[in-house]
């Protein structure tokens, strides 16, 4: 049993995939179609071609501030390749990989972080909440859903992403110690990127590993090489079966590393050196995988490329699009505060309305 | 028709929207079993179960948070916070996130939460057993905030605050939990939130309070029988959102104001209310707005609380000399 | 001596059973040692003694209910009779007698019925008597000047009443007194202490006594008078109002020497228009008036009142007789309108009428002049030489001598002389 081996305490890394695409774990390559493997590259090259994008539009004032994901894709698509469409993802802000995965459009990413929040507004079928900027809350509200989920008997599990800066505050902890206490069906992923913004790993806590705070709950933990996106689904799948079985959560620790700035506004050469970087380089998860899908003849350099350059114009198309359109009304800034608008809300939309009319704009 | 103190009017109000709607869980630190340290929940596990009433671990901010999820997962979570001093570690999901839910998403989830708790001093309790935090809720967009005054309306309130739409959070003055009882209607009624009551019509000043209050400003008009001045009381009943209409008609027959707030001074309720007044009835004053409130500081243990809980003589000065002038 | 009294310890209980006594009266106990256990709902409660001492007194036997705040025992500890801690003045009677579950505090239990819920009831609205709008400013006005606000009719947006419409009121409203309009200077006025060295009567002063108080201290403050006194002999005055004073009475028409005397002031006045104006101190100027309102004042029951003639210049002899009177009945009657108290140019007033013949009028602020006008008698007079008996009519001007000279006022005063000496010159102008 995947959670007997990888016993935190026994400090072994969960690994099927090396960084040079070698299956060090063949027994336990998960039998994903081609049809999904491709699904989940391409998600992660889009990811990384809209990351990439991101920046250069920052960088050219066009878009707001915006934490790239790069590094990461393999951590975010791993995990949720083992979802089921009525699953839910409780993210915290550094999930594009994973959104786009199960579902939200890139447009509506892209609108977020362009500062409209009709980004948040995702399909009735999409089981992602919006991006969480208050560290830790992601896991409370995902503990809420998995009891829901199993009161009313949905046969959902709800899956919680966190970064290694993130176990830290208080409702990490409390939020997983209320699902454990009910075996509710919560899943939390940590995205150990080694770096919460300036603040690297060691310093987050003395514990040796992430994974080990599993015990503190009473519940599995497991630590994952979270560039291995193979390794990620296996033990994923196995979490969220175990956690949709009723027998609780899991805490599982991807392994991971942030190859980009923690948002646009942040200069990591400052804090971090340019060797341990270069060292995690050669461990991009995209290398990996795609050596794994050419090797299985599921995929071709020519498809690569052809790939980029389709994901350059789509990702440019987009975000077009959205400087276009994505401006804001003036209602919609005071319609949602409630679902009916309080009299207080009427009167101060109406004055506005009429300032700005004689103002001529 | 059944007479029923203030919390087993609540009680009856949770046990009703509960059979009525298999959405409603109740839930928080000893709600579920013991049914509450002051015995609000009580019966309420026994008779729905361990899923739907149940006990957490202390952990407040999990108890505020999990209710999002439980909101956006298709339950209707009416989660105690025990006493309000406790609401701290709860408050940022409140505030970060349970107000802005909707906003955020744009109408994608609105919150149908209700957060309930004790409120209030004048009990001799422990430190942070007795607050007044009115402002710190009900200046947060996207909160509704109600507190009752009598066992008649806070069932009421209770059950139009577990059907509203959007966060709720219900204040329980904890004084007047057993302290009297009310003819309270068998079947289930809602008093619209966001609507104030004029509880005695008068002609010579109006006078603002709610929660333990309203009953401290009734025995002050009391003493003022002698001196021919007949108040207007209104129980505001909605910290947020305010009822103007009613606040503002009131002072427009009387021409003078007062506010009586337990809460801290600066940056209270009264002063909200008074801006009010002066914004939208100032040509009808005939006397400047005041406020009689607790005062600038921390809520003294019990030797020293009753100099700070506001005593109806006290009221009944403040109103006389706005009455007088 | 110690009163131990059995407590709300707390756990909802109010009464208790006592089981077991360890000691007896006479006994010796030290501090902590258990007393008795008391039998309540939820424990068997130990109660160990407070103090040191002596049991002098057992409040309950075994098998008794205890209540809380009864006394369990007694205990001479040798200490003075510690009164009860004077904590809270109103502590609250918990009235049942105890706490309920709550873990922390002490919550009231009562079980007394209030009054049911009214909610829906339709409130019978209290039309309330209309008020005004106004601002705080505008209220403090109306009050200063004692106007009612509320039957105010307001010039201002939404019906406001506007400081213009509390002035406008003012002057409007009836049974109103003499004020006096421009700002004054304060006098301090000392204080007068009453010593105790005889009887004294307490009255206070009537409002149209107050208005005199200020108007008469104003006036001798600012203006610093010169009064310039001479008689007049009258004897063809007093032939003529002989010969058509019965014409005046056919028109209900009682003629007074004063109809004559006003005309002759009023043609003084066209003369000297620096009688008929008011010095504007403030703004260094004088103020000329192109109209004549000859005040007159009037003695009323109640006090001095100047009510004035307006446009007396256009008024014949007869008029002013006929006016004169209706004025001076309204204002003793205290019916006259505040205008006809306002805007007087020129006044006079009649010593006559309290029989005496000389004195030194107070001038009306801001009038420049008065002339007080004394009792007509029969003097003995020297004409070409000879002592002969004639009519004479004393006069007294007072002016103000800062913008009226006594060559001036000597002037002025001689040229009414003469139209009052040959009342012939008064019918031709």
């Amino acid at each position: 049993m995947l959670f007997k081996d990888y016993e935190p305490l026994k400090k072994k890394q969960f690994q099927i995939l090396d960084a040079e695409g070698h299956l060090v774990k063949p027994e336990l390559e998960p039998k994903l179609s081609k049809e999904t493997l491709l699904k989940m590259y391409k998600t992660m090259a889009l990811g990384r071609v809209a990351d990439i994008k991101a920046l250069q539009y920052q960088r050219q004032g066009r878009m707001l501030t915006y934490p790239p994901n790069r590094g990461q894709e393999a951590a975010q698509v791993g995990a949720m390749a083992a979802l089921e469409p009525l699953d839910w993802l409780s993210p915290a802000f550094r999930e594009l990989n994973a959104m786009l995965y199960r579902g939200v459009k890139l447009e509506q990413i892209y609108l977020y972080w362009f500062g409209n929040e009709w980004g948040n507004h995702f399909d009735e079928d999409v089981r992602v909440l919006p991006v969480n900027v208050i560290i830790g809350s992601q896991v409370n509200h995902a503990a809420g859903l998995a009891y829901a989920s199993k009161v009313l008997k949905k046969n959902e599990v709800a899956v919680a992403t966190i970064g290694d800066g993130g176990t830290s505050h208080g409702e990490f902890y409390e939020g997983l110690n209320f699902a454990s206490s009910y075996n509710a069906p919560l899943v939390v992923v940590i995205q150990n990127n080694q770096w919460a913004i300036s603040t690297p790993r060691s310093k987050a806590t003395k514990a040796e590993t992430l994974a080990q705070k599993s015990y503190a709950f009473g519940i599995p933990g497991i630590q994952v090489d979270g560039n291995d996106i193979l390794a990620m689904y296996v033990a994923t799948k196995e979490a969220v079966d175990y956690a949709r079985a009723g027998n609780g959560p899991v805490l599982i620790e991807a392994v991971t590393y942030r190859l980009g700035a923690h948002t646009t506004s942040d200069d990591p050469t400052i804090y971090r050196k340019d060797e341990e970087v270069q060292a995690w380089e050669k461990k991009d998860p995209m290398i990996r995988f795609k050596k794994y899908l050419i090797d299985k003849g599921y995929w071709t350099e020519a498809e690569d490329k052809a790939l980029e350059e389709e994901n350059n114009s789509y990702v440019g198309e987009t975000f077009k699009k959205v400087e276009a359109t994505g401006l804001e009304t003036l209602e919609d800034i005071f319609k949602y505060t409630y679902k009916e608008m309080t009299p207080q809300l009427t009167e101060q939309y109406e004055y506005m309305k009429k300032y700005l009319e004689e103002e001529g704009k | 028709m059944a007479v029923l103190t203030l919390l087993d009017a609540i009680n009856q109000a949770l046990d009703q929207k509960m059979a009525d709607d298999s959405r409603v869980v109740v839930y928080g630190e000893d709600t579920g079993f013991e049914g509450g340290v002051f015995r609000v929940t009580a019966g309420l596990q026994k008779k729905y179960g361990v899923d739907r009433v149940f006990d957490t671990p202390i952990a407040e901010s999990a108890i505020t948070g999990s209710a999002i999820g439980m909101a956006i997962n298709g339950l209707i979570p009416v989660a105690e916070i025990q006493f309000d001093g406790f609401v701290f570690p709860g408050y940022t999901e409140i505030v970060t996130h349970m107000a802005r839910y909707r906003n955020r998403t744009r109408g994608r989830h609105g919150l149908q939460i209700v957060v309930r708790f004790p409120v209030g001093g004048g009990i001799r309790a422990l430190e942070h057993h007795s607050e007044s935090i009115e402002t710190l809720l009900g200046h947060i967009p996207g909160l509704k905030v109600v507190i009752p005054s009598t066992p008649y309306d806070a069932k009421g309130l209770m059950i139009s605050a577990i059907e509203d739409p959007d966060p709720v959070i219900f204040m329980e003055p904890k004084r007047i939990y057993r302290s009297g009882k009310q003819e309270v209607p068998e079947e289930m009624y809602r008093i619209p939130i966001g609507k104030a009551k004029v509880v005695k019509e008068g002609t010579d000043v109006t006078v603002v309070a709610w929660g333990a209050f309203v009953r401290e400003v009734e025995k002050a008009i009391k003493l003022l029988e002698n001196d021919n001045i007949n108040v207007e009381l209104i129980d505001l009943r909605t910290i947020n959102p305010i009822d103007e209409e009613t606040i503002l008609n009131s002072v427009k027959k009387t021409g003078r104001f007062v506010v009586v707030q337990e809460a801290v001074k600066t940056y209270g309720p009264g002063a909200e209310l008074i801006s009010i007044v002066n914004e939208k009835a100032f040509l009808h004053l005939e006397a400047a707005p005041a406020r009689v409130t607790g005062f600038d500081i921390t809520v003294p243990l019990a030797k020293g609380e009753h100099y700070h809980f506001i005593q109806p003589e006290r009221i009944a000065a403040e109103i006389k000399k706005v009455a007088k002038f | 001596m110690y009163d131990f009294k059995f407590a709300d310890i707390g756990e909802g209980i109010h009464e208790g059973k006592i089981l077991k006594w360890f000691f007896k009266v006479g006994d010796k106990v030290k501090e902590g040692e258990t007393l008795v256990i008391v039998e309540t709902d939820k424990v068997n409660a130990e109660l160990p003694s407070p103090v040191d001492g002596v049991i002098t007194k057992i409040g309950r036997a075994v098998g008794e209910t205890i209540h809380v705040g009864e006394t369990v025992v007694i205990i001479n500890d040798g200490g003075v009779e510690v009164p009860a801690v004077k904590e809270e003045p109103k502590k609250e009677k918990l009235s049942e007698g105890s706490s309920a579950p709550g873990v922390i505090g002490e919550i009231e239990v009562s079980s007394v019925v209030m009054a049911s819920s009214n909610e829906g009831v339709s409130s019978k609205v209290e039309s309330a008597p209309s008020k005004a709008l106004a601002t705080p400013v505008a209220r403090q006005l109306a009050k200063d000047l004692g106007v009612d606000i509320n039957k105010v009719k307001g010039s201002g947006e939404l019906g406001r009443v506007m400081k213009e419409d509390i002035l406008k009121a003012a002057s409007q409203s009836q049974k109103s007194t003499p004020e006096v309009s421009t700002s004054t200077p304060q006098v301090v006025v000392p204080k007068v202490s009453v010593s105790a060295t005889g009887d004294v009567e307490f009255v206070p002063i009537s409002k149209l006594r107050k208005a005199i108080v200020k108007n008469m201290t104003l006036s001798k403050q600012i203006i610093p008078h010169t009064v310039l006194m001479d008689e007049v002999i009258v004897d063809k005055l007093v032939d003529l109002r002989d010969k058509v004073k019965a014409q005046a009475a056919a028109q209900n028409i009682k003629l007074t020497y004063m109809a004559f005397i006003m005309k002759a002031v009023v043609n003084a006045l066209k003369k000297f228009p620096n009688f008929n104006a008011s010095f504007d101190q403030e703004n260094e100027r004088m103020i000329y008036k192109k109209y004549i309102n000859l005040g007159m004042a009037v003695d009323t029951p109640d006090g001095l009142i100047v009510p004035n003639i307006k446009n007396a210049d256009k008024k014949s002899i007869l008029e002013l007789a006929k006016e004169l009177r209706e004025v001076a009945d309204q204002t003793i009657a205290r019916t006259v309108q505040l205008a006809q108290l306002q805007n007087a140019t020129f006044s006079i007033t009649n010593f006559g009428a309290a029989d005496v013949a000389f004195g030194t009028p107070i001038i009306p602020h801001p009038e420049v002049g008065i002339l007080g006008v004394g009792k007509i008698s029969q003097k003995p007079v020297v004409i070409n030489g000879e002592i002969k008996a004639a009519y004479v009519l004393p006069l007294s001007l007072a002016v103000d001598h800062r913008v009226i000279d006594g060559a001036d006022a000597g002037r002025f005063l001689n040229t009414i002389k003469a139209l009052l000496n040959d009342p012939m010159m008064l019918l031709l102008s």
